[in-house]
């Protein structure tokens, strides 16, 4: 009786985990489309193979934050994705992150302080895992009031050494591996729990 | 089960995996692992991945190494007879003991198909490369297993200084297990992310949640919940310390992750398991008052000082509430289901919890 109820506990709580899961994994890909072009978009993946950003910093005097835009080219290169920008000072004084948020289709803002002239690098991505893209550099800054200073960053893809599927064939793996190892779990698990039912059962 | 066992004690004695040196090895290599595991993220955000033997790989590889062969050498040692004992073949093996084997496997073997991986398909810079989730799998397993160890050895022992030792021991590693499940969002507490922001709240929320409800069901202590996620702050606050200390010996970058808040989102899962609420009900509450803590207070402070720390936008919030209460109840559920595997405390009130329950008076 016992195990049977514990079966059905088992069975139940499998089934909410499937349906959640279903949700989960939807609603957040639904709500952040995926970079690139769209399937309609046939001339854009030439496009791709080409992606630059346009950054103009327009510093705001002493003790203020300096304005920071980037301008993706195409600007559908990252669809509505968010982008990761970093500077930081190259003996590494400041380090300035953020995730952004488009504020115009391929257009991203955020204000940084660059207490500092001088040798900084930045770090941009946007795109998911190993499919997404990155620039880093070195650029000269020099921080004057009302002075702005413009540089061009060149993207790279992280698939550009692999085919498009490595990555969703690399995650299929990963479920395989992670299913049979907590089945393996679950089912040790169940036998402890029916062994302690058949023993108290005595 | 205890006292029904109690006649055949004698087919069951023998030294339990504490005693055998096994368990503090696992415990050590548990928090080790933890600490390497942060320093080579850091690693990899300042400095790059320069190669496979890197400081903060060697020191995952080897502490790793040692878990596999204590818990090899704790299946070989641990010859008891007991209801605990997952009989194959001829022998008998501790069913904690089994998870920690398969944990400290898969890590190991995740570590020359990562690298096949990078050199056929190039370097994939996130915690979510798919042979990089393989080695977190592992490393949240040996954790799980080492909590299954303490607490089956804590029901095998009579003796009361022994069964609180133990007790503790699961505790600890249900601290750890919290930090395991919790590097799967190091690269959100770096601010690195590699994926859309919006998978932050929704694993932050969930994640903490299934060792919270298993633990506070068991019950070692009062409050155990609790003490996990004030356990797991002073585990992160000595990160920090790790980090810091490493940066100064030029073996690790500046970059330092963000320490999320679970301390309410343990006082809620006790409260709520000690007034009997369901595993679910337990877990939608924790990943909402931990979805509001670190929302709503880390981030509006962070906002009004400047700095840099949780950089949810309400979009963001607003796309990650359902999915993130969602999986909150299920891990809730799964660790109600596993606790009631391991004879919980709030079981025993039920019927079927008379049954299961592996408890003894001395709780």
């Amino acid at each position: 009786m016992g195990v049977r109820r514990a079966d059905l506990r088992i069975g139940r709580l499998t089934g909410a985990a499937v349906l959640i899961a279903v949700t989960i994994i939807a609603s957040p890909a639904r709500a952040a489309p995926s970079p690139g072009p769209q399937p309609a978009q046939a001339a854009a993946s030439a496009a791709l193979a080409r992606v630059t950003a346009q950054v103009s910093i327009q510093y705001g005097g002493p003790r203020l934050p300096a304005t920071v835009l980037v301008r993706l080219q195409p600007p559908f290169a990252a669809g509505d994705a968010e982008l990761l920008l970093s500077m930081f000072h190259a003996e590494g004084h400041v380090i300035n992150r953020r995730v952004l948020e488009p504020i115009a289709r391929g257009v991203y803002r955020i204000e940084f302080p660059f207490p500092s002239g001088g040798y900084w690098g930045y770090y941009m991505r946007f795109g998911q895992g190993q499919a997404g893209f990155v620039s880093n550099g070195i650029v000269a800054l020099a921080p004057a009031a009302g002075t702005v200073d413009n540089f061009t960053a060149q993207f790279r893809s992280g698939l550009r050494r692999a085919p498009p599927y490595v990555q969703p064939l690399g995650y299929a793996a990963f479920a395989v591996i992670a299913a049979l190892a907590l089945a393996g779990v679950w089912m040790t698990l169940a036998w402890l729990r029916n062994a302690g039912l058949s023993r108290s059962a005595r | 089960v205890l006292h029904q066992v109690g006649p055949e004690r004698h087919r069951t004695a023998g030294p339990d995996l504490w005693a055998l040196g096994v368990l503090p090895v696992l415990a050590a290599g548990a928090a080790a692992g933890f600490l390497g595991i942060y320093w080579d993220i850091s690693w990899h955000i300042d400095k790059g991945r320069d190669s496979f033997f890197t400081p903060p790989h060697n020191f995952i590889y080897a502490n790793m190494s040692i878990v596999l062969a204590a818990s090899l050498y704790g299946m070989w040692r641990d010859r008891r007879q007991t209801p605990f004992h997952l009989p194959a073949g001829g022998h008998r093996f501790q069913a904690g003991i089994v998870i920690v084997a398969v944990g400290a496997a898969l890590v190991l073997a995740f570590a020359p198909l990562d690298e096949l991986w990078h050199r056929l398909f190039g370097v994939d810079v996130t915690v979510w490369g798919p042979m990089h989730l393989v080695g977190i799998l592992g490393l949240v397993l040996t954790r799980l297993g080492g909590l299954v160890c303490a607490w089956l050895d804590r029901e095998l022992t009579a003796d009361p200084a022994r069964r609180r030792l133990l007790g503790d021991v699961a505790l600890f590693f249900a601290i750890v297990l919290v930090g395991g499940s919790m590097v799967a969002v190091a690269e959100y507490e770096f601010v690195v992310p590699q994926y859309p922001m919006v998978w932050h709240p929704i694993l932050l929320g969930a994640l903490p949640v299934f060792t919270l409800v298993l633990v506070a069901r068991l019950a070692p202590r009062p409050w155990a919940a609790t003490l996990v996620t004030l356990g797991f702050t002073a585990l992160r606050l000595a990160l920090a310390g790790w980090l810091i200390a490493a940066s100064h010996l030029d073996l690790a970058g500046l970059s330092r992750p963000v320490i999320p808040l679970l301390i309410p989102a343990g006082l809620a899962v006790d409260l709520l398991v000690a007034r009997g609420a369901r595993g679910w009900i337990a877990g939608l509450a924790s990943g909402a008052v931990t979805l509001a803590v670190n929302g709503l207070l880390i981030d509006a402070a962070a906002s009004a000082t400047g700095g840099i720390h949780l950089v949810w936008t309400s979009t963001t919030l607003e796309r990650a509430v359902v999915p993130a209460l969602l999986l909150s109840a299920l891990l809730g559920a799964a660790g109600a289901a596993v606790a009631g595997a391991l004879g919980d405390r709030a079981a025993e009130g039920t019927p079927e919890g008379q049954l299961v329950s592996h408890g003894s008076p001395s709780r």
